[in-house]
């Protein structure tokens, strides 16, 4: 074993977890440090997340009452205008994450979960029930999805739950593979072979042992699933065929907004889906970071 | 080659199969009640059962789905609950637009890509591959459906050089006669410069559109793949037996872009139906839009249609990305 292996076996073994996870932060610190897009996309994700939270709270005119201003364009009252029923876009912009990221984020999540369980069974059950999880997951990237997400959507009545469950069950198969990949190549390593040896159990070994290890490049793809997520709700009620007008969401105001910027009233739709794409921009910056937070540490 | 080719069909076929099955089963369990909205919420019990029966829904789940696989083996799609059409002509009058818009956007977006992760992972480091990398991780992460309004916004209200997002074909101008539906094509073999001029036209934003967002991932995965490539021990050995500069550029190419290749079939499967927020944008009446249209009215044999059809052509283009890369790349070739 070579003076790097082994240097490797002894930074995966659990028990040097804690100088591992400063070790981790230090790189994290360094990174927002030298490289200027991974401050704008720390921040954009805290503006983002903080917004979820406040925005609504936050918003100087009612979500979903009119004002008597009517296509105004931004001025010191209305900052980002208003639109056709004189709703105050600026407002909606900043409450539009309470939607839009609290579905990618659940989504995001139960995905992570749901895949990373299917992940371990698929590696550490390589028979039949391995081969059956991946050729399940085959057969859903054969499907056209986002057609898939519209039926089961519109179908199944357009509230936010059916929506975060059809983006969740989409992003599986993802989550899935990576997940399998990783066991896979993790169970193999030193450390697994001394809790064996150790006399621990499989159910052990693989909750305790390998699952946290694997999980990290789990959460860079869920920072990167994230945006696509977002993307995919706001694409979803683009269409009509999620959230509802005049509920505050980046998508359907970017569809309110549609037809009014072949006219010139281009503040309508292009705030919210700037706000969109930052945000989308923000979370796959973040989940580069891990990748590349991880990538110099082994 | 040939056991590769042979073993995908079989691969191909039960899934098919399987992916019709699910979508129509789907349909059917999903609270929607397409009797409800065929007849009328208020229509009397004699009408419903009418209806049910007109639409074949009065038979068992399995009967149905029995004799839908049957007439798609057949190429038979059945026939809109909308329209009374075969769903079959719909969808060849609409599939072609779709087909065209991102295969011209897949061509520009590659031919963008390529040589950018190229000269990206030529000089690793440098300010080059950093402004390349950041310019691929923006552009990978942005929703195409806005970026084609705020196109629409530049080029047509403000430069007025683009027309407006009103089809393929300004208003009032005849398309040539159908030979192969690709309207690109059928102007050119009609000899209607004025027409294929016409369409190239507006078919421009929503192809620069899709290329942008698809110039993300593909710079990403060109890089990648040659840096791994360029990297490898047998460049390395390549390199120490005085392989040519030229000979080494080309096995460089032909082992990097295989992979870029497996990820264009991705999204190529992926944007048969995620166009459907472009075709809106800017009203191409292509086959995502009609899914998305057809689903609003409950048209199931319509959206039973467009999910097959989709399927097939997806797995059609993963078998062609197949060949294509044991061709370029000779490990695969010879693991068959």
């Amino acid at each position: 074993m070579s003076h790097l292996e082994a240097e490797r076996e002894v930074e995966a073994f659990p028990r040097a977890a804690v100088g591992r996870h400063i070790r981790r932060r230090d790189h994290f610190v360094l990174l927002l440090k030298q490289s200027w897009l991974a401050r704008i996309g720390v921040s954009i994700v805290t503006i983002a997340l903080f917004l979820t939270v406040f925005g609504p709270y936050i918003a100087p005119y009612d979500l979903i009452a009119a004002t008597p201003d009517i296509y105004e364009s931004p001025s010191t009252t209305h900052f980002f205008g208003t639109d056709g029923s004189g709703f105050d876009i600026f407002s909606r912009v900043i409450a539009a994450p309470r939607y839009d990221v609290t579905i990618a984020l659940v989504a995001t999540i139960l995905s992570l979960v749901l895949g990373s369980m299917l992940g371990l069974i698929g590696a550490f059950f390589r028979g039949w029930t391995g081969e059956l999880l991946m050729r399940g997951s085959d057969s859903v990237q054969a499907f056209p999805l986002f057609v898939l997400a519209i039926i089961f959507v519109i179908g199944a009545g357009r509230s936010l739950i059916n929506i975060v469950i059809i983006i969740a069950l989409l992003s599986v198969p993802i989550f899935l593979r990576l997940i399998r990949s990783e066991v896979l190549s993790l169970r193999e390593r030193a450390f697994v072979e001394s809790a064996t040896a150790n006399g621990s159990s499989r159910m052990r070994i693989a909750f305790r042992h390998v699952l946290p290890n694997a999980m990290v490049p789990g959460f860079a793809q869920a920072s990167i699933t994230m945006g696509y997520a977002i993307i995919i709700a706001a694409g979803l009620s683009f269409l009509g065929a999620g959230v509802q007008p005049p509920t505050p969401e980046w998508g359907s105001m970017i569809a309110g907004g549609a037809n009014d910027i072949i006219n010139g009233r281009w503040w309508i739709s292009i705030f919210p889906g700037a706000a969109m794409a930052l945000t989308v921009f923000g979370f796959a910056i973040v989940g580069e970071m891990i990748q590349t937070v991880l990538l110099r540490r082994t | 080659m040939k056991t590769l080719i042979l073993k995908r069909l079989c691969f191909v076929l039960p899934q098919l199969v399987l992916v019709a099955a699910v979508v129509f089963v789907l349909l059917r369990i999903l609270p929607v009640d397409p009797v409800d909205r065929i007849a009328g919420q208020f229509a009397t019990p004699e009408l419903r059962a009418q209806v049910e029966e007109e639409l074949g829904l009065d038979r068992s789940l399995g009967t149905q789905l029995g004799s839908y696989l049957a007439g798609i083996f057949q190429g038979d799609f059945g026939t809109s609950w909308l329209t009374s059409d075969p769903v079959r002509e719909e969808m060849v009058e609409r599939f072609p637009l779709t087909l065209q818009l991102i295969t011209l956007a897949f061509f520009v977006a590659l031919a963008i890509a390529i040589p950018l992760g190229r000269a990206s992972a030529a000089r690793e480091g440098s300010r080059v591959d950093k402004a390349a990398q950041s310019y691929s991780l923006f552009a990978g992460a942005q929703p195409d459906f806005w970026w084609g309004l705020m196109f629409l916004f530049l080029f047509f209200f403000k430069a007025g050089i683009l027309p407006a997002p009103l089809g393929v074909l300004t208003p009032g101008r005849q398309a040539p006669d159908e030979i192969t539906h690709f309207i690109l094509l059928d102007a050119l073999i009609r000899g209607q410069l004025g027409v294929f001029v016409d369409a190239l036209r507006h078919l421009a934003l929503p192809v620069i559109t899709l290329a942008f967002v698809l110039t993300g991932p593909f710079t990403k995965m060109t890089r990648q793949s040659v840096l791994s490539v360029s990297k490898s021990e047998y460049m390395l050995y390549a390199d120490a037996t005085g392989l040519s500069e030229r000979a080494m550029k080309r096995s460089l190419l032909r082992n990097g872009l295989a992979p870029v290749l497996t990820l264009a079939a991705i999204f190529f499967g992926f944007l048969l139906g995620g166009a459907a927020l472009i075709e809106t944008v800017f009203t191409l009446n292509g086959l995502g839009l009609y899914a998305v249209q057809r689903m609003l009215v409950v048209d199931f044999p319509a959206v039973q249609g467009v999910v097959v059809w989709m399927t097939a052509f997806a797995l059609l283009m993963y078998l062609i990305m197949d060949l294509l890369y044991a061709a370029l790349d000779p490990r695969v070739r010879y693991s068959e």
